[in-house]
This record gives structure tokens, C-alpha cells and sequence, in this order.
């Protein structure tokens, strides 16, 4: 198609930067470090999806109970790979760096479409990376609501990829098939295969310096973790929301409270009679959507048990409320997740503390931990 | 023509997912701020053409002029593992102390300590490959 080709002067204008910006920059050493990049986004992409379908699941398939701690290493997963993703990608960036000066900057309108749909992927992979992180710090500079748009983003980052990917492939397996021989440095520097190398180095260290906020034993080595969950001042578990900070600190420890439970009949039970329930003891972790995790043991009542006193059974869709209001004050649970959850009133053996979620919390297995509601004060009960 | 409907397939699954993801932003259009959020996607390419990449050039450049041949592999090697762990280094120290309790267990850490024991294993490392280089060197010269 001659007619898309666009005329350019054959060299470039005085001043025009050179392309040629050593031996590392070659797409042996792109190759690699882009197919790093496209798992480690892939992982991010999938375990992500997962995250995203917790909150938002479909009515005939509801998020399993099993493994208990599948979604622990899902969302761990997700977040230790984001973490790892910043180094990585800035790599490939480099290591494509020259890229920037190439001449005629666009040949056609074809590869014209093509280098924009690179610029958005860079574009909207350093954002997504870069609010990622901040969200795990708690941090929000963005004017922009972040789950829904961390959720949207992640559908044109990996389109952008495929698109990237289908693209380059011709490039990507020359590069993959060119052999990185030889020593780390030599007598000009850094080699090719010694830049890989480095890269990996780096990224695996960001990988074993933030990995321990999700593996116990890995925490003693964990310095740039954000969180330090073996080292929480309250009941050895950090909290993601204080109870000052959801506003629930004088309703949560009134003489007036109740729990309401509401089916083919309403319910009204005080602490002290959820407190003279048959309670059972599990051992499951809170894996937050932030990343960090840590296993406990939960002592209370079955919350199975408290359905079937307005009539539910295992088949029931049950929303939990709290006395918080806001986002994270209700939640669904159905299907397996229901059938081990508890409504618990002990953690570690000890009253569980305000911020913890006194008087009562909603504990299941493999669920995300913003669902797992604190300061439960209503158990609807419907498709009973 | 494997590789051809092998690669159109992948394009085309690639503009299906970027249409859908579009199309979820446009949905939540009413709660962006769509000049911050332009503002941000431009600022992440600038902020990378124009102050890291040629920083990166710089520092390559500088290192190129400054160091005897075979040191310059090495300390490239090192400045690359410490300025990829420090790209993600700077946002927790960037952060650190800004939890909004301690309950959080959250960005309690000495972050800058925590990095420097960092840079200072990896030089402490490559000084020691580096050492072991110098004596393979001397070794291999005929005597």
C-alpha cells in the first residue's frame, strides 16, 4: 500500500540523537527481558482476574472455599509480581531505550499506529504499576477510584502486550535464539549475557526483600517489605482498617448492641448469648488484597448455625452488614465459603480486640480479606 | 503461515482485551478525573524518556570515561542490581512513617537502612568477584 508510506528524508536532521547506544542494546538481551515482562504481567493479569472475581463472582459459580489459602497465594502472587514488575519493565525499557532515536521515526501509518500502541502500553503499564504499589502503601495521590480502574487498566496494559507481542514475535524468537555465551564481563564491560544476568539479580532481590510480607519464614529477610506482619502489635495480625478509622469505636462496644439476623424470621442475640454458642476453632489466614497475609486461629460461633435459626441452609445467600458504613460494610458469602465460615468472637484464644473487628467478624476460607467484615451487626438470609 | 494466523490471532485477542479494557474506563468515566488521569499516563512516559533513560545515559557514560576497562563490567553489574532494587526501594522510603497506625503493621521499617544493607551487600559481593577475577587474570599470565 504505497499510499500509506510516509516520506521522510532518508538521514536525519542535525542534532538528531544517534541510535547506536552500545552492544548491550540487542535484541537478544530485549528478548529476554521482555518475555520476563510478559509473564510476570501475565501473572498479574490472571491472579488479578481472580482478585476482581472474589468481589464481583457469578450467581452459578461462587468463589470455592478450597484451598483455604488460595487466594493467600493468589493475591500474594499478584502483588510480589507487581513489586517485581517496576525493575523489570524499566530493563526493557532500557534495553529498548534507543530505540526513541530511531530514523525515519515512522516509516508508515501502520507502524505509526504501531508505536502508539507501544506508547500506551508504556503508558498505561508504569501508571498501573506505579498506583499498584501506592495501594499497597495506602497512599492515594491519583483522582481516581483505584480497584475499578486498576481492574480497566489491566484489560488495555495486557491488549496492549498481545498486540506488542504479535507485532515483535519475529524479533522476540531471533533474539530468544541468540545464545548469551561467554563471561559476565570482559574487557569492554558489561556483556550481554552479564546485563541479563544483572537484571535478574536485581528483580530477584526486590522478589526476596518484600516476599516475607506473604511467607512467614521469609519475613526475617523481608527490608522492603510495606508490611511486617510478624511484627503487629495487636494479636500478632495486622489490621487494614483501624476501628477509629471506620468510625465504629462507640457503636461496637455499646450496651445496646445487637446482632440481627434476618430470614423466614428475625433474630436478635446479644454478645453475651453469640458468646454462650457452641463455638469451633479454625486455623485460617486473612489475605488482604494488598498483598500481605498471615495465618490465625478463629474461635466462635458457626455462622451456618446462626442462619439456620431464621431457616437458611448451606444453599443460602447470606450478606453480611457491619456497623461501618462505606465501602467495605457489606459482603456476600455463599456455597462452601458458608459452610465453614464463622462469625468469630476469638482470635489467638483472645477476645478479639476493636480493631480486629469487635464484637463479631466474619472469618471463611480462601476469601479476600476485605470481605471477611468487621463489626458484624446484621445477617440477611435470602434464597431460603 | 503458522506464524502468521499464530500472530494475528494473538493481535487480534490483543485488541479485544485493550476494547474491553476501554470500554470498563469509559463506564467509570464518571468517577475519573479524566485531566489526572491524562496527566498521570503522560507524566509516566516523561518522567522516563527525559530524566531516568538519559540519567541511565549519563551514568553509562560517565562510567565508560572514569574506570579502567575491566572494573567497568563490574561496577556496571553493581550500580544495574542497585538501581533496579532501588526503583522500588524509593516508593516504601518515599512512604515510610505515613501509616495511619501502627495497628497496620505498615511501612514501619527503616526503609534507607534496609536499602544500604542492600547496596552494601551487592558491593561487598562484587568486590569479591571482582577479586577472584584479578586472580584468575594473574593466574592465566605466563609466569
Amino acid at each position: 500500500m504505497p499510499s500509506l508510506k510516509l516520506r521522510l528524508p532518508s538521514t536525519p536532521p542535525p542534532g538528531w540523537p544517534s541510535e547506536d547506544r552500545g552492544r548491550l542494546h540487542h535484541e537478544s538481551v530485549t528478548a529476554r527481558l521482555g518475555s520476563a515482562v510478559g509473564i510476570a504481567f501475565g501473572i498479574c493479569f490472571v491472579t488479578g482476574v481472580l482478585s476482581h472475581y472474589q468481589s464481583h463472582p457469578w450467581a452459578w459459580l461462587p468463589p470455592p472455599a478450597t484451598p483455604a489459602g488460595g487466594y493467600r497465594f493468589t493475591q500474594g502472587l499478584h502483588v510480589i509480581t507487581g513489586f517485581a514488575s517496576i525493575p523489570l519493565l524499566l530493563a526493557k525499557l532500557w534495553s529498548v531505550q534507543h530505540k526513541l532515536a530511531q530514523w525515519p521515526p515512522v516509516r508508515s501509518v501502520l507502524h505509526a499506529l504501531e508505536r502508539a500502541s507501544v506508547a500506551v502500553l508504556i503508558a498505561t503499564a508504569l501508571v498501573q504499576l506505579t498506583t499498584g504499589i501506592l495501594n499497597t502503601l495506602q497512599y492515594y495521590p491519583f483522582k481516581w477510584p483505584f480497584a475499578s480502574v486498576h481492574y480497566g487498566m489491566a484489560w488495555v496494559v495486557i491488549g496492549a502486550l498481545l498486540l506488542h507481542i504479535a507485532v515483535q514475535l519475529p524479533v522476540i524468537r531471533r533474539g530468544l535464539a541468540t545464545k548469551l555465551d561467554g563471561p559476565l564481563v570482559d574487557e569492554h564491560g558489561l556483556t550481554r549475557r552479564g546485563a541479563v544476568t544483572g537484571v535478574g539479580v536485581g528483580v530477584g532481590i526486590v522478589g526476596l526483600t518484600t516476599v516475607g510480607q506473604v511467607v512467614g519464614p521469609l519475613a526475617k529477610v523481608a527490608l522492603l517489605a510495606p508490611r511486617r506482619p510478624d511484627r503487629a502489635p495487636q494479636q500478632h495480625l495486622p489490621v487494614n482498617r483501624t476501628a477509629a478509622a471506620a468510625n465504629v469505636r462507640k457503636t461496637a462496644v455499646s450496651a445496646d448492641y445487637r446482632l440481627t439476623v434476618r430470614g423466614t424470621s428475625t433474630r436478635t442475640l446479644t454478645v453475651a448469648q453469640i458468646e454462650a454458642m457452641p463455638a469451633q476453632t479454625r486455623d485460617l489466614s486473612i489475605a488482604c488484597v494488598e498483598g500481605w497475609s498471615r495465618g490465625a486461629t478463629w474461635t466462635g460461633p458457626s455462622l451456618l448455625d446462626i442462619v439456620a435459626m431464621v431457616g437458611g441452609t448451606a444453599d443460602s445467600v447470606v450478606t453480611i452488614s457491619s456497623l461501618e458504613k462505606g465501602g467495605f460494610s457489606r459482603s456476600t458469602i455463599t456455597a462452601g465459603q458458608l459452610k465453614e465460615a464463622l462469625l468469630a468472637t476469638h482470635l489467638h484464644g483472645e477476645r478479639l480486640t476493636l480493631d480486629h473487628g469487635y464484637p463479631l467478624r466474619l472469618i471463611a476460607p480462601d476469601r479476600k480479606g476485605e470481605l471477611q467484615t468487621k463489626w458484624v451487626d446484621t445477617v440477611v438470609v435470602s434464597n431460603v | 503461515m503458522f506464524e502468521r494466523v499464530t500472530r494475528g490471532g494473538i493481535g487480534v485477542l490483543g485488541i479485544l482485551a485493550a476494547a474491553w479494557g476501554l470500554h470498563l474506563l469509559w463506564v467509570d468515566r464518571p468517577y475519573i478525573k479524566t485531566l489526572n488521569f491524562g496527566e498521570w499516563l503522560i507524566s509516566g512516559i516523561l518522567l522516563h524518556d527525559l530524566i531516568i533513560a538519559n540519567v541511565v545515559l549519563l551514568v553509562g557514560w560517565l562510567l565508560a570515561k572514569l574506570l579502567p576497562p575491566h572494573l567497568r563490567g563490574f561496577v556496571q553489574g553493581a550500580l544495574t542490581v542497585i538501581a533496579l532494587v532501588g526503583s522500588m526501594a524509593f516508593f516504601v522510603i518515599w512512604r515510610q512513617g505515613t501509616a495511619s497506625s501502627p495497628a497496620l503493621a505498615l511501612l514501619r521499617q527503616n526503609y534507607v537502612a534496609n536499602f544500604g544493607i542492600i547496596a552494601a551487600a551487592v558491593v561487598v559481593c562484587t568486590a569479591v568477584l571482582y577479586a577472584f577475577s584479578l586472580r584468575t587474570i594473574r593466574k592465566s599470565r605466563p609466569e
